[in-house]
């Protein structure tokens, strides 16, 4: 059965495309079968592996908004069990077009259930706001990853996050929930990221994944060659953390 | 080096505050410092630590909300079937005539899950084509977009107040009055433009009444 995470927090900037794309190719390395989904107009996850979203032609914008699409038109593949649903400019427009509808968060669900990609995981990168294509995100998903970076104005926004979720659930998607909380950008020799880093598993206790990832200039530099920090150094640190974060995420949904 | 100015601000304690509004969360200093390494394992879980209290609804949650609210019900009736998809597609290509790299096991898959899919569901608003439509060069037309009564009817209101001056000035930074009224000013302004041309013809009319008298006393000489 195809398990669907989205990746979501309305804070830019503290990974989660480049979260969304090692833990895709994380997945595969373990030989299950990936689609990524970029839902994010930056579409950081697409250049993350090589796809310019300037290029993008065909992608989830087109899936979003035409009920006949094709989801193998709209993807491509990029490695050895990983599949990418790029996102392109035109997500932007897709946007506009989708706030007219009546159901504009029920798009990316309904069209995974006509078309249901034959993989074991569904893994969406959503941008940084709370808006329409985020709410495609958060409705298609059983499953949640909420990154944060390590930081006191970083931590403020999960809130409005886990209300969001709270809110879709009641609503929308019932199945959706938590799969866990993630500390990104952690900085070992800060004091306030450890503190940071000890409030939140204060708070969400087993919610939290164990997995913390540190900052490390590797994350900036994989996306400019365009791969995977796991494609790119895979003996790095940052890529054994991958590594670890997807196997509890394997563990957690058995 | 110099000491710190300022008394570091710390999160201890404060978790709960930031993370889910707890207002009754308060700093602990006295707990002792956080090593990373010595993070207590989970315990079991407490569905109450989740629980927000009914007060914390954030605005910024409105267009989400607007959204979900008005999408309509997952068993809502579809609108309109399509025949199924025809399964036997050419290679895929994209716009450049490229074949995309997909497999023809993927693909094949794929089909599969068409031909089981149910038919499909389209809403009969038509969806302007995407090749239509630039992302660079979104224009707004202001005209379609609708505001809110009140807000249409403060809109109004300003209009109409652009034009009165709200405040008179003081008696002593009163402008003079004009010379003359703007309907005079301009009449003169159209006779100073014309007074060349008016000037031009009459002395063209000399000119050809003195060459006609000068001819006519020639004509009379050569008659002699």
């Amino acid at each position: 059965m195809t398990r669907t995470l989205v990746i979501a927090n309305q804070k830019g900037g503290i990974g989660k495309s480049t979260t969304a794309a090692n833990i895709g190719r994380a997945l595969t390395e373990q030989g299950y079968q990936v689609l990524l989904i970029d839902l994010d107009p930056q579409g950081g996850l697409s250049a993350a592996l090589g796809v310019d979203s300037y290029d993008v032609q065909f992608g989830s914008h087109i899936f979003l908004l035409h009920d006949s699409a094709p989801i193998y038109r709209v993807s491509q593949r990029i490695g050895d069990n990983l599949f990418l649903m790029p996102a392109s400019l035109h997500l932007t427009v897709a946007e506009i077009q989708l706030a007219r509808r009546t159901d504009a968060v029920i798009r990316l669900r309904d069209a995974l259930e006509r078309q249901p990609p034959p993989v074991d995981f569904i893994i969406m990168d959503t941008p940084p706001t709370l808006g329409i294509l985020t709410a495609n995100g958060l409705v298609a998903a059983d499953e949640l990853i909420i990154p944060v970076q390590c930081q006191y104005l970083a931590m403020r926004g999960v809130r409005t996050m886990m209300q969001a979720m709270q809110r879709l659930q009641k609503n929308v998607n019932p199945s959706l929930h938590l799969l866990g909380v993630l500390a990104t950008l952690y900085q070992a020799e800060s004091l306030h990221s450890q503190e940071a880093l000890g409030e939140m598993r204060s708070v969400f206790k087993q919610r939290m994944f164990e997995t913390v990832l540190a900052y490390d200039d590797i994350m900036a530099e994989a996306p400019v060659a365009g791969k995977s920090i796991i494609d790119y150094a895979p003996t790095h640190p940052a890529a054994h953390a991958y590594r670890a974060l997807a196997t509890e995420i394997i563990n957690r949904g058995n | 080096m110099a000491e710190n100015d300022f008394q570091r601000a710390s999160m201890r304690g404060l978790g709960k505050k930031i993370l889910l509004g707890d207002e009754s969360a308060q700093p602990t200093d006295s707990v002792a410092p956080f090593e990373p390494t010595s993070v207590s394992k989970p315990t079991p879980d407490d569905p109450a630590v989740l629980k927000l209290t009914a007060d914390e609804e954030l605005d910024l949650l409105a267009a989400v909300s607007a959204s979900i609210s008005a999408a309509p019900h997952p068993a809502a009736p579809k609108q309109q079937t399509l025949p199924p998809l025809e399964l036997d597609m050419p290679p895929v290509a994209n716009l450049d005539g490229e074949t995309l790299p997909l497999t023809g096991d993927l693909q094949s898959l794929v089909a599969d899950a068409y031909e089981t899919a149910e038919p499909m569901s389209i809403d009969t608003e038509a969806i302007p084509p995407l090749e239509d439509e630039s992302p660079s060069f979104i224009v707004l037309n202001l005209t379609d977009v609708a505001l809110p009564p009140e807000v249409a009817a403060l809109v109004d209101e300003n209009f109409e107040t652009w034009n009165e001056p709200t405040l008179s000035p003081p008696k002593s930074e009163l402008p003079p009055p004009p010379a003359a009224s703007p309907p005079a000013r301009a009449e003169r302004n159209e006779l100073s433009h014309m007074l060349p041309l008016i000037a031009g013809w009459v002395v063209a009319i000399l000119v050809l009444i003195y060459q006609l008298l000068k001819d006519n006393d020639k004509n009379e000489k050569d008659e002699e």
